[in-house]
Order: structure tokens, then sequence, then C-alpha cells
């Protein structure tokens, strides 16, 4: 009970400590479960920052039905559909890399991150796709919101018989920021495998310790949960 | 008798403070220790305190004639949005979570430190970003938009660059709050000593576990609303601005979606230290454990549902207004709760007239007539003839300053020994209470009757009938800041003059006090054994010196 | 800008008590909610006041008394009482607010038709179109006959506040916000913008005259008013200018879009299969957002239009105006 007993740093070879058992835990298990929770308190404001922006979308929409319907014609569904595609696929091989920490298959797990790493990346070039070729033809946000002719030609006859509704800049706030957004998460999201990846390959993770790649892998689910709901509500209705 | 009792001060401290362990500057500003964190907190907020003082002083100068004493218009709009956006982003909203809480939580749960030490560290820089920030709006020219940003006016070209800066603040002084509040809910959850349940908590945690909800909830709809403020500023997006398509009424829902919960952010800790003190200067259990710590709950839930009452004559719709009336109705029950409690807990009690429960003692009379006053707001017909009078301001700096800062000083007090091992000098302390309560009330009592009167809150110039309130208000406020004053310097003068502090000086049953004054790095050796919560029998005053022991310790 | 600061502190100084003066047919019974809170609340801070002072004195920790008594550390019975207790009384204020308000924010329908007045708002100066086409930057309005004003902004928001009626609304850009009110003593009172709207914010300031009768008021009305001056007039050109005959009749004839006449509180079924009645705040979006609301069986081809904000409120008194001449 005096200082000898202490353990002010965590010094793994002397105290039989695992070297990622911070000084104030007991033992590794609360460590995890506390980082779980952690993680979770994080999504949950993370939600509301989205809850934020789709707010906006739903009061909008309902001020200007009307600029909604004419302009989720400049999207097209089949390069959104193809994204959805790819980060469901990405969440799969998160759980899966989830899975395989736990299990100590250290091969495994690096192959499932880098799997994740590329799809991620392959929705970015996509998502890159669209944007340039919509600022290509001036569909900007806002008052940059200046069409060129051969974009608005290529619309469909259902939306070229109506009239412009005003205000379509709007719209595309809307889009930019929503997208955007949720773009600047999938970026973070693939910087922060790549750190797992270097933990795996130096075998940090096994049975005992997996928590950095669950916390990553649940931010990830998030980050697709919210496409799954930014999909429809841009490309289809 | 437990474990935590082995603690209590041995003359001869083997082990050396948090204070001593480690030197130099590096060692401050990069520390992991929770303590330290909350000592640099400490010095932040108390400048943020001095700089958003400093605008009000001016302000009340200013007020000193009709037509305005010291200023032009467009200085003085500057300085209360200043003023305010100080006050409430870098010292209220921060202040007893992030200052005291930040010290106390772990000592109150035995634990070595909060759950996510680097977390709390970027929170802290965080601040210091955000804080920084603002210090650049005002060299960037300053705003005048009034802290609660209403667009079109504060998305208008002519605001110029200070406005976009202040944004950036706003946005990244809420991730610092977010993210305080996270690493407190975490850290109550899973970081308890064996033999404390839910029910076992000390109530200042039970308030800061509340407190973290609405951060963690609320914070982020405020970083948005800021970053789409920003972009539409920057892109004419056509959100809020109407001249682009936008709605400037959507922002105001944005807006206080946020603010109103954030005004739980300022009061639930402010309550939770009172709770703690009322029962040790009492020196019986605190009265109705369960309902004070349950009403934290619900002001926070329920404070989620009611910011439309900034918006009684925005225009929104009626419906909208009534259902707003109603909730904001029910969210003064758990106060009134509370209250009784408190004062319940005196019933029969042996009253100790210390500092802090003076400072307590006068909270429970102004946060009476702040939260009464906050009732009339709430009804509607009472709302729209003192809707942005000085009715509201004098209603704010009620809960605010009143209760909210005086309920800070008494924590600080309160906390003071164990934060820096020494005794503050009591009497410089009294005095100071004394007169922080009657330069309170003298500034914003006359405020009251000026919005009563028909002063609208934002004027650089107002109706010559309406000078004598004014300048009482204007007196009043060199009181306060007097009495403010004296209490700094008197917590100064005993860092060097005060007697040292024994681990328990109060007589507390919470863990803080079963660590040594002040704390080593480690806080406790072995993991403490809880004590029942407020449980007062096994103690008993040895001496100046020793402070109290429990019953049984070797 | 100082003869209306001297103004709003004579009619200050003439207030007898802390309240201003009751000058409208609410005034009086929101004073009696103010009154009824005040009272309560009173009560309760002298309860906790008290019981303070009380316990202090006689619990103090003393010599002879240094452990406190016995006494429970909870009591349900106890707690459920000073629950209860507020929030019995929180509802009935509810009830009492919430009446008194309906009334404020309806109005009465003292005196007949009201009488209508367009109000626009800009920094910093407040503009009265009143009935019979005289623009002012005063409000006039008569004694016991209900006003309603029609509040928009060109700039920023502002406020109209009348301390000595007890009612205050926002002026928001991009809307017309009705408010309506009877005065009820002839006189005149100051008006004071209350939200912040830059500068000269604390010196927006104006008044409202409340004639003593109708004919007051239309003397007043009559001098020196120009008939091209007159919102009705204003609107009817802007009508022909912009090309709404084009689309729109004024005798009833279905063109293009649906006729004019008699548009005003018309009951209209929307495309969505909802049913609206046409007021002030609709006709500014079907002028400002025609895509928004579309009337059932027309296409939705009617073009935005950019107006200035007075040709806006033009447009809006002029369609109103077809409805009321038989
Ligand atoms: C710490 C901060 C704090 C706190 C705790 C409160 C508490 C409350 N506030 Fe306040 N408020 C602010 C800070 C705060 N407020 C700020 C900053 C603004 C202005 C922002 C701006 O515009 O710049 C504001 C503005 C504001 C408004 C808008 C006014 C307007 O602009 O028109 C309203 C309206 O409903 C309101 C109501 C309330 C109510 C009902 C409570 C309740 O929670 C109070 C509950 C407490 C009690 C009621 C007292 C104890 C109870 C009893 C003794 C029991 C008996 C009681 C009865 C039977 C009635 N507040
Ligand atoms: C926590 C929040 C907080 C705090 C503590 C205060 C503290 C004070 N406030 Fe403020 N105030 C606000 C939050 C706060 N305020 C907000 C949000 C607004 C609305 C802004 C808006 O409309 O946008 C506002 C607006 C506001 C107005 C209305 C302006 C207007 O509408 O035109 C006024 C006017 O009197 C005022 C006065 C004061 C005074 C005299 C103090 C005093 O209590 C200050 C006392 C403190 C000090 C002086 C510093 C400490 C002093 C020392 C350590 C001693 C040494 C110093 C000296 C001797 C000078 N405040
Ligand atoms: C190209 C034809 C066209 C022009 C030009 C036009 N409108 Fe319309 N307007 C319509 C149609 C079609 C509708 C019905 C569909 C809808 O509600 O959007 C309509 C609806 C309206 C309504 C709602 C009527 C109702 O019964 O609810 C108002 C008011 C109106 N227009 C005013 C105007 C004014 C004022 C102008 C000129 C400044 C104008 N319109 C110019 C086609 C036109
Ligand atoms: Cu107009 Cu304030
Ligand atoms: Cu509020």
């Amino acid at each position: 009970m005096s200082a000898p007993s202490r353990a002010p740093s965590p010094d793994a070879a002397s105290a039989g400590r695992s070297p990622f058992l911070a000084h104030h835990f007991e033992d590794l298990a609360a460590q995890q479960d506390t980082a779980r929770l952690g993680i979770w308190l994080f999504l949950a404001s993370e939600v509301l920052f989205f809850g934020g922006l789709f707010t906006a979308y739903a009061v909008f929409r309902g001020n200007h039905p009307e600029l909604f319907r004419y302009a989720h014609h400049f999207l097209d569904w089949r390069l959104g559909a193809l994204n959805t595609v790819v980060l469901i696929g990405s969440s799969l091989s998160a759980a899966w890399a989830v899975r395989l920490a736990q299990l100590g298959r250290r091969r495994g797990l690096e192959l499932a991150i880098l799997v994740t790493i590329a799809l991620a990346a392959t929705f970015m070039v996509v998502k890159y796709l669209e944007y340039s070729h919509k600022l290509h033809h001036g569909v900007g946000w806002g008052t940059s919101y200046r069409p060129s002719a051969a974009i608005l030609a290529s619309l469909p006859d259902a939306a070229r018989a109506l009239p412009a509704p005003r205000h379509l800049g709007t719209f595309f706030a809307i889009y930019y920021l929503m997208t955007g957004l949720h773009g600047i998460h999938v970026l973070a999201g693939i910087g922060l495998f790549g750190w797992i990846l270097r933990r795996a390959r130096a075998g940090h993770f096994g049975p005992g310790y997996y928590a950095p790649v669950d916390a990553v892998a649940l931010y990830w689910h998030l980050v697709d949960l919210v496409w799954i709901y930014l999909f429809p509500l841009f490309y289809l209705i | 008798m437990t474990t935590a009792a082995a603690q209590l001060p041995a003359p001869e401290r083997p082990v050396p403070s948090y204070l001593e362990h480690g030197r130099g500057i590096r060692s401050w500003l990069f520390t992991l220790d929770h303590k330290r964190i909350g000592v640099m907190y400490l010095l932040a907020i108390g400048a943020a305190l001095l700089l958003g003082g400093l605008f009000a002083m001016v302000l009340r100068l200013h007020l000193w004639t009709p037509e305005g004493a010291l200023v032009s218009n467009d200085a003085y709009n500057k300085l209360f949005t200043l003023h305010g956006a100080v006050m409430i982003f870098l010292f209220i909203i921060p202040g007893i979570p992030a200052a005291l809480g930040n010290f106390v939580v772990p000592l109150q749960l035995g634990a070595r430190d909060l759950a996510f030490p680097r977390v709390n560290l970027l929170s802290f820089w965080l601040y210091v970003v955000g804080a920084a920030l603002f210090v650049v709006t005002l060299v960037a020219g300053g705003i005048d938009t009034g802290w609660t940003l209403y667009p079109p006016y504060s998305l208008e070209e002519a605001r110029g660059l200070g406005l976009l800066v202040a944004l950036a603040a706003v946005f990244v002084a809420g991730f610092s709050s977010i993210l305080t509040g996270l690493n407190f809910i975490a850290t109550i959850h899973k970081m308890r000593p064996p033999g404390m349940g839910w029910f076992g908590l000390p109530l200042f945690l039970w308030a800061l576990y509340a407190t973290g909800i609405i951060q963690v909830i609320s914070t982020p709809v405020l970083g948005i609303t800021a970053a789409m403020g920003f972009l539409d500023r920057l892109f004419h997006l056509g959100l809020f601005m109407p001249e682009y398509g936008g709605d400037p009424v959507l922002f105001q829902h944005f807006f206080w979606f946020y603010s109103h919960p954030a005004v739980y952010i300022m009061i639930l800790p402010a309550m939770g230290v009172v709770s703690e003190v009322v029962s040790v200067f009492s020196r019986k259990p605190i009265f109705g454990y369960r309902f004070i710590a349950l009403s934290s709950i619900a002001i926070a839930v329920i404070g989620f549902l009611v910011w439309g009452h900034h918006m009684f004559v925005s225009g929104q719709s009626r419906v909208a207004s009534l259902v707003f009336s109603f909730l904001t109705l029910l969210v003064a029950i758990p106060s009134a709760i509370k209250v009784f409690n408190w004062l319940a807990t005196m019933y029969r009690g042996a009253i100790v007239l210390k500092t802090p429960m003076v400072y307590v003692l006068t909270f429970f009379a102004i946060f009476g007539v702040g939260g009464l006053t906050g009732v009339f707001l709430g009804a509607l017909a009472t709302d729209v003839p003192l809707h942005d009078t000085y009715f509201v301001v004098a209603h704010f700096h009620f809960v605010m300053v009143g209760a909210v800062m005086t309920a800070f000083l008494a924590g600080l007090h309160y906390w003071w020994p164990k934060m820096t091992g020494r005794m503050y000098s009591e009497r410089t302390g009294l005095v100071s209470a004394a007169l922080v309560f009657v330069g309170f009330n003298l500034t914003f009592v006359p405020q009251f009757l000026a919005g009563v009167a028909g002063m609208p809150r934002r004027y650089a110039t107002y109706a010559p009938g309406l000078v004598v309130h004014n300048r009482l208000s204007t007196v009043g406020a060199f009181v306060l800041a007097l009495g403010l004053g004296l209490a700094l310097a008197g917590l100064l003068a005993s860092l060097r003059r005060g007697r040292r502090a024994p681990a328990n000086p109060w007589g507390a049953s919470s863990l803080e006090w079963a660590a040594p004054s002040p704390p080593p790095h480690d806080n406790f050796a072995t993991t403490p054994r809880a004590p029942r919560p407020y449980d007062y029998a096994g103690l008993r005053f040895v001496s100046e010196e020793e402070g109290w022991v429990r019953e049984g310790t070797p | 800008m100082s003869g209306h600061l001297a103004r709003a502190g004579g009619s200050l100084a003439a207030t007898t008590g802390f309240l201003p003066a009751r000058a409208s047919s609410v005034a009086a019974e929101v004073d009696w909610v103010f009154g009824f809170v005040f009272w309560v609340s009173l009560f309760f801070l002298g309860l906790i006041v008290g019981l303070t002072l009380l316990f202090v004195v006689r619990y103090r920790r003393r010599p002879g008394r240094l452990e406190p008594e016995d006494s429970p550390s909870h009591d349900t019975r106890l707690e459920l009482l000073w629950t209860l207790v507020p929030l019995a009384l929180l509802m009935v204020l509810f009830g009492l607010s919430t009446r008194t308000w309906l009334r404020m924010v309806r109005g009465d329908g003292a005196g007949g038709t009201p009488l209508e007045v367009r109000v626009t708002a800009r920094r910093w100066s407040w503009w009265f179109d009143h009935p019979g086409g005289r623009g002012a930057p005063e409000l006039h309005v008569v004694a016991n006959r209900q006003a309603e004003l029609v509040l928009s902004s060109v700039d920023v928001i502002h406020s109209l506040w009348v301390p000595e009626f007890r009612l205050k609304q926002d002026a928001v850009p991009g809307r017309f916000i009705r408010m309506s009110f009877t005065p009820t003593v002839a006189g005149s009172y100051p008006i004071l913008c209350t939200e912040y709207c830059g500068t000269d914010h604390s010196r927006m300031l104006s008044r409202v005259v409340v004639h003593p009768d109708q004919a007051g008021f239309d003397a007043w009305a009559r001098e020196g008013a120009a008939p091209a001056a007159s919102l009705v007039e204003h609107g009817k050109r802007v009508f022909a200018q912009r090309g709404c005959v084009a689309c729109h009749s004024l005798d009833g004839t279905r063109r293009l879009g649906p006729t004019v006449k008699g548009l005003w509180r018309r009951r209209e079924r929307l495309a969505d299969g909802t049913e609206i009645v046409v007021d002030d705040e609709y006709l500014r979006e079907s002028l400002v957002k025609p895509g928004a609301k579309v009337v059932a069986g027309f296409p939705n081809v009617m073009p935005p239009l950019v107006l200035e904000e007075r040709d806006l409120q033009g447009l809006g008194a002029y369609l109103q105006s077809l409805s009321e001449r038989p």
C-alpha cells in the first residue's frame, strides 16, 4: 500500500501488464468495455451531426417539393446504386475483420482490412466522377448553380417538360453538404483503416485485444448507414 | 476501516503530489493527468470571465446616460455580442464541468483518471484553439450580431471576416464540449469503484452525467449549424438567407435546439455542486437522494423539447408555440423538486456557515428568482410583452451569474483545499460572498423593472425615463466586480499564505476527501471501497491541522 | 430622432406603478396573468428565503449543537407534495395564459371590418400603408376598431412592439406575418424595434396614433394623400406590367391559371389533395415560389417572380381589393 505497489506507468515486462493497458484501468477487459461505450457515444453525437442536415433536407423538401422532384434528375441513380453496393460490401468486410481479429488470424485480418480500404476508395472514385461531371457542367451549389446547355439537354423528357424551379442551387447546396460531409467521413475511415492495418501488421491484435478494430468497424457501419439513407433521399425520390 | 481510509495523510508523504509530479511547462501543457488539465481549464476559464467581465463593465458604463456615454452604437453592439459569446462559449459552458468536474470526477470515483485521458487533453486543446479564434475575431474587427447570430443580419456580406472566424470558433469549442461530456459519461458508467451502484454516486456525478447527455446530443447540432452558416455566408447556398431562397427562422430553430439545452449544461453542474455543499455543511445526508438524481435526468430530457419558447413572436405556428409553452412550464417541476429537497436537507441539520455554504445560501434565493421569472417567460401571454426586453436580460443573468457563477464560486472554494493544498482565508471569502450578493442584486433587480417598464435589450440608447434604473445597475456592476476581485485576491493570497489543508477539511464523505490534499499523480494507490453516500456518521473532527478522520482509522 | 426618444420617455414617465399604461383590449387581461404569476412567484420566493433564514438561524452549528438532530433522509409523501402543488399551479397558469394569448393573437373583431395596415420594416425605419392609400412613417389606427397589421421586412428581421398594447411581433424578410389588436384609449404611444437589427436598432422608433373615432382617422387619411401613392394602385400597375393578365383573368374566365376574381379568402383545393384558404402567406408563396402549392387542375407552369418587396405588398393589397369590391 505504499509507493512501490503503485505502477505509475504501465511497464509491460515487469508488471506483467499488457502494453496496451492504460495506467488507470485494472485490466484489458474493463478498458475495452469502456472504449466501446466511448465509441457508441461518439456515434450518437455523429448521428445528431448528420441529423441537423437531415432536418434541413426535410424542411426544404417540405417547403419546395418541386425543387427536389426536378433536381433529382441530375443525379444518376445507377452510380448511386453502385456506390451503395460498394459500401455495403465494405461494411461486411469490416465486420469480417473484427471477427478475424478476435480469432487472432493475422493474415486474414490484413486481407479484410485491405478489401475494406479498396472498396472505400472505389466509393470515393465514383463520387469524384459524379462531382467532377456536375461541376464541369456548372451544377454547383447555391448561387454558383449555372447549368450548361449540355447537361440540361441530357435530362429525361419528364424533367425537360417542366420549367426549371427557382433556387435549384439550394437543392444542390444540401446535396453537396450531405454527400460531402459523408465523403469526408469515408476519407477519415480510410485513414483509420490504414492505421489499423499498420497495427495489425505489427501483430497488436488478438483474442485479448482488438478494441481499435472494433471501434473503427463500428464507425464504418455508421458511415455505411448514413449512405443508405442518402441514396434514396437524393437519387430516387 | 475501508482501504481508502488507510490513505489518510501521514505527516511526511512519501509520494509527491500531482503538482510536483513532473516539472516544467511541457509537463503541464501535454499532461494526461485529469487534475492538471482541470487546473489549466480553471486558468483559461478565469481569463475568459475576466475578459467577458471587462466587456460588461464597459457596457454598463456606456449606459450611464440615455444617449450613451462612452462609445458609438456600432461599438456597443460589438461589446454585448462579444460579452455574451465569451461568457457563454468560453466561460459558463465549460465552466463547472471542465474545470471543477475534470478535477473531481475521477477522485469521487476512487479512480486514477478519466476513461479517456488523451481525449481529455484533446478537448482542452480544442477549447484553447476555439478561444484563440475568438481573440482573432476581436482583432479582425469584432462581430456585432448578438450571441444568437440570427440571419439574415449575421450572414450579410457587411459583417466581414470576423463572423466567419467566430463561427469557426463556435464549431471548435463545440467539439471540446462534446468530448468532455462523452468522457464523463463513459467514466461514470464504467469506472465506479466496488460498492458504488448508481444510487451510490455523489449527486455531483449524477448532475455531470445528465450534463454529458445534453452535451453529446445537442452540441453536434450547434456544430452543423455553424458549418452551414459558414458555408452559406461564403457561397450563398440559400439555406438561411431569404434573398437566395433560404429560411431565416430555420436557423433560429437550429440555434435554440442547441442553445436551450445548453442552459441546462450550465445549471445542472451548478445544481450538482449545491447538492454536495448543502449536505456537507448541514452535516446531514442529502434529503430525497433519488428525487434529486432523477430530476437531473428529467431536466436533461424535457430540456430538449422546449427550445421554441425563444421564438414565441418569431411567427412560428401557434400550435408549436402552445406545445413549447406547455413543456416549458413542465420543466420547472424538476427544479422545484431540487430546491425543496435542498431546503429539507438543512432542516434540523448542524449548519456551518463557511464560504461555500454562504454562496449556496445566496444561490437558493437567486435561483428562485431566476427560475420563477423563467416561468413568466414560459407563459405565452406574459412572454409576448416581455420578450427581448431587459426582463429577459435580468432573467438570464439571475440564472447564469447569480446561480451558476455563484455555484461555481461555491465549488471553487469547496475544492480549493483539495486542488492547491491550501486553506483560503475564511474572512475574505465571507466578505466577498456578501459583496457579490449585494452587487449582483443591485445590478440586475433594476433590470427587471426596466424591462417591464419598456426597455428593449441590445439598445445602445434608451428613453430618458429609464436613467435611474440604468445608473443603479451600473453602480451594482461595480460592487459585483469588487466582490469578485476580492474573492480572486483571497484565493490567490492563500497560495502563498494559506494554512496547509488537511485531507478532509470539511468532514465530507465522498472519496475525493480520502485522497491527500493535494492528491498524488495516481490519486489512490489501490482502488478504495466506496462509502455510503452522504454518510457522516463515522467522521470525527480531530484538529484544524488534521481535519476530519473516519473513526477506526489507525 | 431624439424627439422620438423624448416621446417614448414621456409615455414612460406618465406610467403609474411599474407596468406601462394599458391601451389595448388585451392589456388588462395580460396584466392579470402577469399578476397571477407574480404573486405565485412571490409566495414561493418568500417560502424559499423564509425557510433558508429560519433554518440557518435555528440550526446553525454552535457550541452545544455540534451534531444534527435525527430526521428522515427522504419522505416520498412530502416530495410528492412539492412536486404536485407546483405542477397544479403551473397547469392553471398554462390555462390562463393560453386563453389570454389566443385572444391576443386572434383579435376580437371589434368595430366591424378590421382596419388593415401593411407594414414594411427596413433599417432603421417603419413604413405603414394605410387603407385609402395613405402611407406614413407612423401608424394610425382607430380606438375600439380592430387593427390588423401585415408585417414584412425588406432586409433583416425587425420586431414591432407597443408596450402599452402588450403586443409584439417579428417582421421577417420573405414572409407576411399578421398581427391583430384593438386599441382602446386614444392617444399616441411609442413603437420600438425589439429584434436586433444593427447600428441604429435602438433608434428604430416610431409611434402609433390612436384616433378617437373613424372620422378622425378618415380626415387624417385624406389630407395630402396622392392617389397614385396608394398601394392598391401600385399593385394594379405591377399586375399589368408583369403580364399576369396573360394567365389570370380578372372577370372569372379560365385561362392558363386560375382567375384572380374572388381570390381572397377563396377555398382552394391543391394538387396534393389538401385544401387551403387564400391568405397573405399563401399569396406571397404563390408569387415567390409558385411550385410549392399547386392549385388542383392547373399545370405547375407559373414562373417565379423576382419582385421588390413593395411590389409584393402592392400585389397582395391589389388582389385582396379585387374581392372586397362587390
Ligand atoms: C443557466 C441558464 C438558464 C436556466 C437554468 C434557465 C431556466 C429557465 N428559463 Fe431561461 N434563459 C436563459 C438561461 C437560463 N434559463 C438564457 C441565456 C436566455 C436568453 C437567451 C437570449 O435570448 O439571449 C433565457 C431565456 C428564456 C426564455 C425566452 C425569453 C424570451 O426571449 O422571450 C424563456 C421562455 O420560456 C425561458 C424560460 C426558462 C424556464 C421556464 C426555466 C426553468 O428551467 C426554471 C425552473 C426553476 C424554477 C421555476 C424555480 C424553482 C421552482 C420553484 C421554487 C417551484 C415553484 C414554482 C412554481 C409553482 C412556478 N428562459
Ligand atoms: C455566463 C454568462 C454571463 C455572465 C457571467 C455575465 C455577466 C455580466 N453581464 Fe451579461 N450577458 C450574457 C451573459 C453573461 N453576462 C449574455 C449571453 C448576454 C446577451 C448578449 C446578447 O444580447 O447577445 C448578456 C448581456 C448583458 C447585458 C445586456 C446588453 C444589452 O442587451 O444591451 C448587460 C447589461 O447590463 C450585461 C451585464 C453584465 C454584467 C454587469 C455582468 C457581471 O456579472 C460581470 C462581472 C464580472 C466581472 C467584472 C469580471 C470579474 C471581475 C474581477 C475578477 C474583478 C476585477 C475587474 C474589475 C474591477 C473591472 N450583460
Ligand atoms: C405562364 C402563366 C402565368 C403567368 C404569367 C402568371 N401566372 Fe399565376 N398562376 C399560373 C398557374 C398555371 C397557376 C396555378 C398553379 C399554381 O398554383 O402554381 C397560377 C397561380 C397563381 C396564384 C394562386 C391562385 C390560386 O387560385 O390559388 C396567384 C395568386 C398568382 N398565380 C398570381 C400571379 C401574378 C400576380 C402574376 C404576375 C405577376 C402571375 N400569377 C403570372 C400561371 C401564370
Ligand atoms: Cu429594427 Cu431592431
Ligand atoms: Cu430556453
